[in-house]
């Protein structure tokens, strides 16, 4: 089946089955390798894409479910301003997630500093909790997830 | 720090479409024999690959041990691998393994650790020192209990698996490990070509707590067979729920405990019985006993003590090094009886403690033939001051016992205090010879070479820092091999903190000896240097004398808990926390992985994780983190040794029993086994009730 979406800013078109779980698509057809395919039961987070502007597990959804709509990898999130929010609060934060948590731990921060005014320490608990790594200490990365509130407030993102 | 995570890949990643991929049938019986194996029509470029079918040498060796590679047609636990299913197309494939029947002669008492037989005994220990007997008779009092800690899984985030392709008529191996010359050896003796022809590359790993030590070895077996028969490359990775259930995690554990105390509360005699559930396989129980053994009866004076410790062979999966390999039950045992000898004394636990302690290694339990005094007191100090915990416990023990069960939320305070020993116990690191090799270079540029696999970016940027320093070299101009056996010498496997005491010990070596030649002789210089014990007081095995470890790290720590009485769910309100490991090389660094081991080691210590079996792709509850914010406060006590020493260990060995304790002294009852969950503590508070009632 030939399905046809917009993939990180361009258009893109694939012919695969319809029931292909869209993170194997992304990794093979398009070699996309940042979301990454661990559990494939959603519970992990590491598949973690952005479809439409909203965080979803990759594994969990079949791509022909994606057609015509929007969807951000990694590699297309890298480099733009709200990247640089998080990552730049995370280094200043001392905090280290390992590469395989990364993807998912970022598009989850990026969405609840986009949904909040100012994240309660509760939820970002909630967040770790729903992305166990236990790679980056949790001191360190309540503090990331504060400065990168901090920064994209300062870029007048968010709406006062 | 985040772009360099562009380019790392994972096994996961190593996947090509148009691979050979592999999958294990397992056994779905945890004893038997094999009588049949129905395989249906094989499509396509699918094959089949059993214990027969194996090249060469058909069992992995791990130091002196040996397991099969795949079933010899006996089962000796469930999910045992009987053979690979290979092919190109995973659609055939998941559809051939779903054909797959295996038929099994049953007839077998499953081997348990509860009741078990003499052959079951893999390694059994008796250690004696002083006169037990002589001394439990002069006892004031003597008290008996027992403990059990279950076994625990691993719960790592990444899959494990090996992938492999042919280059230059050599096997190039891809493999998620701790251990990488492990895998060269074993993947050279099961093809049956020279070591030569095989090299290891490293891929990206997570936080792996030992968990991918002697394991990835086996995976890269099955995929260099696959591969050196078809001639194409292959991957084998193992689905979420095989890594879980059958990589190797940590030993289940029973302690029976007697201890005779004088009228001051001061041991007098000791008496230790431990068993071990070693699993099907016990790949690394000489290490594993040799360490439960020697921290059984804790970092206290012991004048007489007697132990007997035997490893079992079990239907269980092997059970691995996890973190401390034995340590952790043991701490957990003896410090938690140390709370029951502190009631019976009539005494706070940390005044028993302070009572108890060693104040010279010599005087420790077992071996130990150095006179360094250590630390201890002032560690329990530390602890006990920046937690408030006399008043605490004194508050919370009074309104356990006084107030209504129902009455509030309760509060309770527990302690405890431990070491960790670094590096393999005794000769292993003398006979192995590993070795780091550094070069510098015509432009002044640093190579280090080492087969060592850093936990962790940082692990690295401390080798590089090390060597910067030295060498006075910034460490942009710093390289470190660590990824491909072929470019790197054997440095042993990367556990124990031995990244940190064994090989920043040998960079800093080699980096002095190029130090002193930099000038006298042309560049490039290259030198190696390979790790010695001290001469003097080596470790006895036998006699369980001499210095068993490289370097000891201590530490001491307090957690206090709030219990809700209604649902019985528990909160940490905080853990104090302090460490003597040493010369501390980068404090924040420390900090992190003390902050991260403790919220791992509470969620372990609490949870018991529900586990869905044969899932397709799927993934067993995990122990999600606690999703409380607990204020953690620790401090590093200046050292009187001079090397560094691991403290990753140290939380997972401290945390279990001072959390339990205060979740006990909350609920004025006694927990003995771990994990012990919420519905553990209800089981116990009902059966309190009940015994109430009846008498």
């Amino acid at each position: 089946m030939r399905i046809d979406f917009s993939l990180n800013g361009k258009k893109v078109s694939t012919d695969t089955p319809p029931e292909k779980r869209l993170i194997d698509v992304l990794r093979e057809d398009f070699g996309l390798l940042s979301a990454k395919n661990a559990c494939y039961s959603g519970e992990c987070g590491s598949c973690t894409v952005l479809l439409e502007g909203q965080t979803i597990p990759a594994c969990q959804i079949p791509v022909f479910t994606i057609r015509a709509k929007h969807l951000i990898t990694m590699e297309g999130f890298r480099g733009t301003e709200k990247y640089l929010d998080i990552i730049n609060a995370f280094s200043e934060a001392k905090c280290t997630p390992c590469p395989f948590c990364f993807n998912g731990k970022v598009f989850a921060v990026d969405r609840l500093i986009d949904n909040r005014r100012s994240p309660e320490i509760s939820e970002i608990m909630a967040l770790l909790s729903d992305h166990a790594c236990g790679c980056a200490s949790v001191s360190s990365f309540i503090q990331g997830v504060k400065y990168a509130f901090q920064n994209r407030e300062l870029r007048g993102e968010l709406l006062r | 720090m985040p772009d360099t995570h562009k380019d790392k890949r994972f096994i996961c990643d190593y996947y090509t479409p148009g691979m050979i991929i592999i999958r294990i049938i397992r056994a779905s019986v945890p004893c038997g024999n094999i009588i049949k194996i129905n395989i249906p029509e094989l499509k396509g470029d699918a094959g089949i690959i059993q214990f027969g079918d194996i090249p060469k040498n058909r069992c992995l060796k791990v130091f002196s041990k040996e397991m099969p590679i795949l079933s010899d047609g006996n089962i000796r636990y469930e999910g045992e691998p009987i053979l690979l299913l290979y092919g190109s197309n995973e659609q055939q494939i998941e559809e051939t393994e779903e054909q797959i029947s295996i038929e099994y002669d049953t007839d077998y008492t499953i081997k348990s650790m509860e009741i078990y037989t003499e052959d079951q005994i893999d390694r059994e220990i008796n250690y004696q020192r002083g006169k037990p007997d002589k001394n439990f008779e002069k006892s004031f009092r003597i008290i008996e209990e027992e403990y059990t800690t279950d076994a625990q899984n691993h719960y790592d985030l990444e899959p494990q698996g090996a992938a492999t392709v042919i280059s230059k008529k050599k096997l190039e191996i891809t493999c998620a490990t701790q251990w990488p010359f492990n895998v060269r050896d074993n993947v050279s003796a099961c093809i049956g070509i020279p070591a030569k022809d095989v090299t290891v590359n490293v891929p990206a790993m997570g936080k792996t707590h030992s968990g991918k030590l002697w394991y990835a070895g086996l995976l890269a077996c099955y995929s260099a067979i696959v591969t050196w028969k078809t001639k194409k490359p292959s991957i084998c990775i193992i689905p979420k729920t095989d890594s879980i259930l059958y990589t190797p995690g940590r030993a289940a554990s029973k302690f029976k405990f007697k201890t005779g105390l004088d009228e001051d509360g001061k041991i007098l005699s000791r008496s230790i019985d431990i068993t071990i559930d070693s699993g099907a396989f016990p790949m690394l129980s000489e290490e594993m006993i040799n360490r439960i053994c020697f921290s059984a009866a804790g970092v206290y004076s012991t004048p007489a003590l007697r132990i007997t410790a035997r490893s079992l062979i079990t239907n269980r999966p092997p059970s691995g090094a996890f973190n401390g390999m034995g340590f952790h039950q043991s701490f957990f045992a003896t410090e938690s009886h140390s709370n029951s000898l502190a009631a019976a004394a009539g005494l706070f636990p940390s005044e028993w403690r302070l009572k108890n302690v060693a104040k010279k290694q010599i005087n420790l339990p077992m071996g130990w033939e150095s006179r360094k005094p250590m630390q201890l007191e002032i560690l329990l100090d530390t602890v006990l001051e920046m937690s408030d915990y006399t008043r605490k416990y004194a508050a919370y023990k009074l309104a356990a016992v006084k107030q209504n069960v129902f009455s509030g939320k309760k509060r309770g305070i527990g302690i405890s205090v431990c070491c960790q020993g670094n590096g393999f116990m005794g000769k292993v690191e003398e006979n192995e010879k590993y070795t780091v090799s550094a070069r510098l270079d015509n432009d002044d540029k640093l190579s280090i070479m080492t087969s060592a696999v850093p936990e962790n970016f940082q692990t690295a940027m401390l080798w590089k820092e090390i060597a910067g320093k030295i060498l006075e070299i910034v460490p942009a101009d710093i390289k470190i091999e660590t990824t491909d056996t072929s470019l790197v010498p054997d440095s042993g496997p990367s556990l124990f903190s031995r990244n940190i005491t064994i090989i920043i010990q040998l960079i800093e070596k080699c980096c002095n000896a190029i130090k002193k030649s930099r000038f006298r002789l042309p560049l490039p210089i290259e030198v190696k240097r390979s790790f010695r014990l001290p001469r003097t007081n080596g470790w006895n095995p036998e006699t369980f004398s001499g210095n068993p470890f490289p370097v000891v790290s201590w530490g001491a720590a307090v957690v206090e808990t709030e219990t809700d009485p209604i649902n019985l769910t528990t909160l940490v309100r905080g853990v104090w926390f302090a460490a003597d490991c040493g010369k501390i090389l980068n404090r924040e660094l420390a900090e992190a992985e003390i902050e991260s081991e403790i919220y791992r080691s509470i969620t372990s210590s609490t949870i018991k994780p529900p586990v869905k079996k044969y899932t397709e792709k799927g993934i067993p509850l995990t122990p999600a983190q606690p999703a409380m914010n607990i204020s953690i406060t620790t401090k590093f006590i200046d050292s009187k040794e001079l090397k560094s020493g691991g403290l990753g260990e140290l939380p997972d060995s401290l945390v279990p029993s001072a959390l339990l304790e205060a979740i006990s002294t909350a609920m004025n009852t006694k927990l003995t086994s771990l994990p012990s969950s919420s519905e553990h503590l209800f089981r116990q508070l009902n059966h309190k009730e009940k015994e109430k009632i009846e008498n």
